[in-house]
C-alpha cells in the first residue's frame, strides 16, 4: 500500500470516529429530557422552576441572535477545551474566516478572503479598542498582550460593519473580549508544554473588595524554531533564483519568546457608575522570515503597550453611556527590513444609548484619534524607508444607530457613520437591516441587510519606499526593483447585500444560514511595470472585485455533549485577471466539525476538525496553498474538587508537518510543525 | 525531549486513574445557581416592600450578594429586566470574612457596613467555603426590622431569622419561608408564594 493511500485511510478513520461520536450525540438527544439555557430560566414560573433538575447542560451559548450581521461567538469554553495557545488558531473555529499559518508566529487572517501578513480588510479590536497596526494596517496577532484563558469570548462579525464598529471594517470585525475581574476571582495558573519543548504559561491573580475588583495576568510563551521541531524544510517558488537569493543558507529560525502582562481594575463608584482602567504590555522577540523576496536573517523585536480608562454610567431615565480614552504604543525593530518604526495612538470616544420613543433604541457617539508615527531608516539600501516622518494623522468619527420594531415581528435597524481621516478626507459607512420573526416566540428569524464600508490607505502604502536587487528578463517571478508610494491613494470601497436565517428547531438544536454578495471598488493594490531589467511597483487603486458566498451551520447542545458542523463557500473574482489585491483569495470551500463530550468522572473529550480546500492565488502569491485537513483531539479531567484540571491532546493529528504557505510577495516558505502532542495542567485557588 | 513528554503524559494519566479524589461537578454548581437566580427573579414579583422603600418608582430594586461572587454573574442578566416597572441592580458586597463582627467594643465600622446593607431590597447570603454558621446569623440579626428580604441557602437559615431559604431535594431546587421574620422586616409575601414553599414558618397561634 502506498504511503499516500495509508495516510488517506488514517485520515478516513479519524473522521469516521468523529462522525460516530456525533451520531452518539444525536442518539443521546433522542432520549434526552429538555434542557434550558440560562436565559430561558428567567422566563419560567416558580412552578416550572421547581421541576428543573440541576444537571450540567449547555456549554455554548445557543441564543437566537437578533444581530443585524452574521456573527459567530467563540466562547471561553471553546477556547478552554481547544487546548490552543494562540488566537489565530482559535479563529479557525468560526465559519468564513481564512486562517493561514505562515510560520510559528505569523498568520494571515481575514474574513471572506483578502488574507495576508499585512492584510487590512478587517477591523480587529481588543475589548472594543483598536488593535490594528497603524503603519501597515495589518494585524500583529503575535504581539497582542492577551492571555488565552483571560478571554471571555471572541466575536467574529462578517461583512461590512464599519457603521457600527468604526472605519476600515470592510470585510468584518473581530472583537476579543476579556473576562471582567469579578469573573476571575482567585489565583489561577496554567502551563502547557509540548513534545518540542514549547511552553505557554499563564498566572493570574484577581481580587474583589467592597467596591474594587482587579485582575493581573502574566504569561510567557517560548516556541522553538520549526527547524528544531523537525519541520523547517524550506521550499522555493522560484528555483531559478535560488543562487541569487542565497536560498541554501535559509533555515527556519521562527522561534518566539513572548512576555505578556495584562492588568485591569474596576471600581463600582455608585450603583449607576463604574470606573475601569487597565494596562497591558507585550514584549516579543522572534526569529526572522522572508519579507517580499528578501531574507534579512535578523531577529525581530516588538513592544506593544496598551492603556485605557473608561467611565460607564446609567442615568435615572434608564439611558446609559460611556466615555473612554485609550492609548496604544507599538515599537518594532526589524533590522534590514525596517530598522525601527513606532506609532502612538490616542483615542477619545463617547457613546450614549437611549430609548426616547416607544420601541426605538438609539445609540450615538463619536471618537477622535490622534496618531503619531515615527520611523528610523537604517543603512541597508534594501530596507523599507520613510522620508517624511514623523507623520501626524487624525481620525474623527460620528455615528448613530436606531433599532425599532415596526410590527410585533419586524424590526428595523439602521446604522450610519461618517469618518474624517486627515489623509483622505470624509467617507461614510452604513448598515441597514430588517429582521423578521417567522413565529411569535422569535425562535425563527430572517435577516436582510445592505451595508457599505471603506478601507483607508495606511501610511505604509502612501509613504514607504523600497528597493531590491533586480531580476533578469524573461523570469516569471519578479522582485520589486523599486517600490513607490502613492500619496494620492483614495479609500477602497465596498458594499454588500446579505440575507440569513437563524432558527431554534428544537431544544438545543439551532441552525444558521447566511448568504452574501459583496462588491469592491478602488481596490488598494499594486501596479507592476516592467521595463527591461527594471521592475517598478507602485501602490495604486486598482479596479474592483466581486465576492459572494454562503454559510450553513448546525449546532446541537445537550447535557452530555455538544456538537456543531458548518460549511462556508467564499468566492472572490477580480475585475481583471491576476489583479493585485495585496492579499490572498479565500479558500472557496471551508468546513468545520466540533464535538465535545462530557463523560463520566469529569472527563471531557474535545475534537475539532477544520477543512480548507486549495487556494489559488494568481499573481498575488507564487505558489498555491494546498488542501488542508486539520484535526485536534484532547481529553481533560478535573481533580481536587474542580480546582485542578489536566489535559492531554494532539493538535493537527493528521499531518506530520504543515504547509508550506507562501505569504504575499514571498519567494520561499517553510513547513511548520504539524502533529504535536501536548499536556496542560491548570490550578485555581 | 519527545520521549520525556510521552513519559510525563503517561505518568499524569496514571496519577489521575489511581486517584481516589472525589470529583465535584463545577458545572452542576453553576447550574444550581442559575436556577436559584431565576427563583430570586420570581420572588421579586411576589414580595411587597413598605412604602418607604417602594415609593420612588425610578429607583431600581437592588439585590446585594454576600459570600460568593459566582452569584453575581448568574444574576447579571436581571439588570436588563424590570420588575413592577423598576430596573434591577445587582451588587456584590464582600466575603463573610470582611463582614465578620469585630471582637472590639467599638464596632462602628461594622455598623456602618450594616447600614449600607439595609439600603438593599434583597440580600442574598450565599453558602461558600469561608462561611461560618454564625456569620449570617450576625448579619441577619443586624438587619432585623430593616425592610430587607434576606435569602440564604444553608440549613438553619430560617431559624437564624432569615426570610427565604433554598433547599435541594431530589436534585431540584425548593424553598422555605419564614413569615415571622418577613413581618419583622415589614415585608408582605404573596399567598401564592407561600403555597409553593416547602415549609412555612408562621406565628404560633395563642
Amino acid at each position: 500500500m502506498s504511503m499516500r493511500k495509508h495516510l488517506h485511510i488514517q485520515k478516513f478513520r479519524f473522521i469516521l470516529s468523529l462522525l460516530i461520536s456525533t451520531a452518539i450525540c444525536v442518539q443521546a438527544y433522542a432520549g434526552q429530557q429538555d434542557v434550558n439555557e440560562p436565559e430561558d430560566l428567567f422566563e419560567m414560573s416558580i412552578e416550572e422552576l421547581m421541576d428543573v433538575e440541576v444537571v450540567s447542560v449547555s456549554r455554548r451559548a445557543q441564543k437566537i441572535t437578533q444581530s443585524s450581521a452574521q456573527v459567530t461567538v467563540i466562547t471561553a469554553e471553546d477556547i478552554h477545551y481547544s487546548g490552543l495557545t494562540n488566537i489565530p488558531e482559535v479563529l479557525r473555529l468560526a465559519p468564513g474566516v481564512d486562517v493561514q499559518r505562515l510560520d510559528r508566529n505569523r498568520y494571515a487572517v481575514s474574513i471572506r478572503g483578502f488574507q495576508g501578513r499585512l492584510s487590512d480588510r478587517i477591523l480587529v479590536l481588543i475589548n472594543g479598542r483598536s488593535a490594528g497596526n497603524q503603519v501597515f494596517a495589518g494585524i500583529n496577532w503575535e504581539s497582542f498582550p492577551v492571555l488565552m484563558e483571560d478571554i471571555e469570548r471572541i466575536e467574529v462579525v462578517r461583512g461590512p460593519v464599519g457603521a457600527a464598529w468604526g472605519a476600515n471594517a470592510e470585510n468584518g470585525m473581530i472583537n476579543i473580549i476579556t473576562k471582567k475581574p469579578v469573573d476571575t476571582e482567585g489565583l489561577f495558573s496554567s502551563t502547557t508544554i509540548n513534545e518540542y519543548g514549547d511552553s505557554y504559561t499563564h498566572t493570574r491573580l484577581s481580587q474583589i473588595s467592597d467596591l474594587w475588583s482587579w485582575r493581573l495576568s502574566a504569561g510567557y510563551e517560548d516556541l522553538e524554531n520549526s527547524d528544531d521541531a523537525g519541520a523547517g524544510k524550506y521550499t522555493s517558488g522560484s528555483p531559478a533564483l535560488n543562487g541569487l537569493i542565497g536560498f541554501d543558507s535559509y533555515t527556519a529560525r521562527d522561534f518566539s519568546r513572548n512576555l505578556r502582562l495584562d492588568f485591569e481594575a474596576r471600581n463600582q463608584y455608585s450603583d449607576d457608575t463604574e470606573l475601569s482602567f487597565g494596562a497591558a504590555h507585550s514584549n516579543l522577540e522572534m526569529g526572522d522570515s522572508e519579507f517580499v523576496g528578501y531574507y534579512p536573517m535578523e531577529d525581530y523585536l516588538t513592544n506593544n503597550t496598551r492603556l485605557f480608562s473608561r467611565i460607564d454610567h446609567r442615568f435615572d431615565d434608564g439611558s446609559t453611556g460611556y466615555i473612554q480614552w485609550f492609548g496604544n504604543y507599538f515599537v518594532s525593530h526589524a533590522p534590514n527590513i525596517i530598522k525601527r518604526y513606532s506609532y502612538l495612538e490616542n483615542d477619545f470616544e463617547a457613546q450614549y444609548n437611549l430609548a426616547p420613543f416607544d420601541g426605538h433604541e438609539i445609540s450615538f457617539g463619536g471618537n477622535v484619534r490622534l496618531i503619531r508615527i515615527s520611523t528610523t531608516n537604517g543603512p541597508d539600501i534594501q530596507e523599507t524607508r520613510f522620508y517624511n516622518d514623523p507623520y501626524n494623522e487624525q481620525w474623527f468619527g460620528l455615528f448613530i444607530t436606531d433599532r425599532f420594531s415596526l410590527t410585533d415581528r419586524l424590526t428595523i435597524e439602521n446604522q450610519v457613520r461618517t469618518d474624517w481621516y486627515s489623509e483622505t478626507d470624509f467617507d461614510w459607512s452604513l448598515r441597514s437591516s430588517a429582521l423578521y420573526s417567522l413565529d411569535e416566540a422569535k425562535d425563527h428569524m430572517m435577516r436582510f441587510s445592505f451595508a457599505r464600508a471603506f478601507r483607508s490607505p495606511a501610511v505604509g502604502l502612501r509613504e514607504a519606499t523600497s528597493s531590491f536587487i533586480e531580476t533578469w528578463p524573461g523570469s516569471s517571478v519578479f522582485l520589486f526593483n523599486t517600490f513607490q508610494p502613492t500619496k494620492s491613494l483614495v479609500n477602497e470601497e465596498t458594499w454588500s447585500l446579505e440575507g440569513g436565517y437563524t432558527g431554534l428547531l428544537d431544544k438545543g438544536l439551532s441552525v444558521h444560514l447566511n448568504s452574501y454578495y459583496q462588491r469592491y471598488d478602488n481596490i488598494l493594490g499594486v501596479d507592476i511595470q516592467r521595463v527591461g531589467p527594471v521592475t517598478n511597483s507602485t501602490f495604486v487603486n486598482n479596479d474592483g472585485a466581486d465576492a459572494y458566498g454562503a454559510e450553513f451551520e448546525i449546532a446541537l447542545t445537550k447535557k452530555k455533549c455538544r456538537t456543531s458542523a458548518w460549511y462556508a463557500y467564499n468566492a472572490l473574482k477580480t475585475d481583471n485577471y491576476n489583479e493585485s489585491i495585496r492579499a490572498g483569495y479565500p479558500a472557496n470551500h471551508k468546513a468545520g466539525l466540533n464535538t465535545r463530550l462530557f463523560l463520566a468522572d469529569e472527563f471531557v473529550f474535545n475534537a475539532n476538525y477544520i477543512y480548507y480546500n486549495s487556494i489559488h492565488h494568481f499573481d498575488n502569491i507564487i505558489v498555491d496553498t494546498p488542501v488542508s485537513h486539520r484535526l485536534d483531539l484532547n481529553l481533560s479531567k478535573e481533580f481536587a474538587d474542580g480546582r485542578g484540571e489536566i489535559m492531554i491532546g494532539v493538535s493537527d493529528v493528521l499531518n506530520k508537518t504543515s504547509g508550506p504557505v507562501y505569504g504575499i510577495g514571498d519567494l520561499t516558505a517553510h513547513e511548520t510543525p504539524g502533529r504535536t502532542f501536548f499536556a496542560r495542567m491548570q490550578m485555581k485557588f | 525531549m519527545k520521549n520525556k513528554v510521552y513519559i510525563l503524559v503517561i505518568l499524569i494519566l496514571l496519577a489521575v486513574f489511581v486517584s481516589a479524589t472525589s470529583m465535584a461537578a463545577d458545572s452542576d454548581k453553576i447550574r444550581e445557581r442559575q436556577i436559584k437566580a431565576a427563583f430570586i427573579y420570581n420572588f421579586l414579583k411576589f414580595v411587597d416592600w413598605p412604602e418607604e422603600k417602594a415609593a420612588d418608582s425610578n429607583e431600581p430594586i437592588t439585590i446585594g450578594i454576600i459570600g460568593c461572587n459566582d452569584f453575581t454573574k448568574v444574576l447579571k442578566p436581571l439588570e436588563h429586566k424590570k420588575i413592577k416597572n423598576r430596573n434591577i441592580s445587582i451588587k456584590y458586597f464582600a466575603g463573610y470574612e470582611k463582614l465578620k463582627r469585630p471582637q472590639e467594643a467599638d464596632d462602628r465600622q461594622w455598623n456602618e457596613k450594616m447600614e449600607v446593607l439595609k439600603t438593599r431590597h434583597v440580600l442574598l447570603l450565599c453558602s461558600c467555603d469561608d462561611m461560618r454558621f454564625e456569620n449570617p446569623r450576625e448579619i441577619i440579626k443586624a438587619l432585623e426590622g430593616s425592610t430587607v428580604l434576606t435569602i440564604g441557602e444553608t440549613d438553619g437559615f430560617l431559624e437564624s431569622g432569615g426570610i427565604i431559604n433554598f433547599l435541594m431535594e431530589n436534585k431540584k431546587v425548593h424553598f422555605e419561608i419564614n413569615v415571622v421574620a418577613a413581618k419583622k422586616n415589614k415585608l408582605r409575601i404573596s399567598s401564592k408564594l407561600l403555597r409553593l414553599a416547602k415549609k412555612v414558618v408562621q406565628e404560633k397561634s395563642p
